[in-house]
């Protein structure tokens, strides 16, 4: 399976495959892209990717959380190119036997993803300025650091 | 020969692919050789990581002929 798309990611078809007779807790992020950063109005995001790697650490980063949490599902799939406000820059899914673990492994895979995985997002503002790679919050709390 | 691939905002300041006729020694000389070329970048390029074959490899990975080398700005998806 490919974990990157150039076309719009179809949530909702995702989500159709993450069921299964032994999960009980059924968890969807879905990371889209809001119409600021930092006071100023964001136009849209531009994601680009080292694909071949991103997609093979990915596909690990499922793996290892299958094993981990005893998952029953795990997907993930990261939009690359232009990609507007409100759409879906990212999606996970996890499927568990109870919540804990689909929330646990959730929030893994997405950490890893936005901080390990080789992808980038360069944001377009309105005033057309852009700029790449602006950290999360939670890198900036970490950090202090609010831009590269 | 190796061969260098950039991404991101480090495509502001070197192309998409570039060749390094002479290899440098390890990642550490690659990086100092990068910085020595574009200066302005140089804080973009001490936090960058490097990869060879897809697979992050540390400061002292001794380069070889024929490389592809893949200079990765810090993440930032989703």
């Amino acid at each position: 399976m490919t974990h990157l798309s150039t076309e719009k990611i179809d949530v909702m078809a995702l989500w159709e495959q993450a069921h299964h007779p032994e999960a009980g807790g059924v968890v969807l992020f879905s990371g889209e892209v809001r119409n600021n950063h930092q006071g100023k109005e964001v136009s849209h995001l531009y994601y680009e990717a080292a694909e071949r790697m991103a997609n093979k650490m990915i596909a690990a980063l499922l793996e290892e959380a299958k094993q981990r949490w005893s998952l029953q599902v795990a997907i993930a799939v990261h939009r690359l190119g232009k990609v507007s406000v409100m759409e879906t820059a990212v999606v996970v899914i996890t499927a568990a036997a109870h919540r804990t673990e689909a929330y646990a492994a959730n929030q893994y895979i997405i950490d890893r993803i936005k901080h390990h995985v080789p992808l980038w997002k360069c944001e377009h503002f309105v005033d057309g300025e852009r700029a790449w790679g602006g950290h999360c919050a939670c890198q900036q709390k970490s950090t202090g650091n609010m831009e590269l | 020969m190796i061969t260098l691939e950039f991404f991101a905002g480090l495509k502001d300041y070197f192309p998409p692919v570039m060749e390094v006729r002479e290899t440098p020694e390890d990642i550490n000389r690659l990086r100092r050789y990068l910085i020595d070329q574009q200066s302005f970048a140089t804080t973009l390029l001490e936090q960058c990581r490097f990869a060879v074959d897809d697979t992050f490899v540390q400061e002292d990975y001794q380069l070889r002929q024929g490389d592809l080398v893949l200079v990765i700005p810090p993440s930032s998806g989703g």
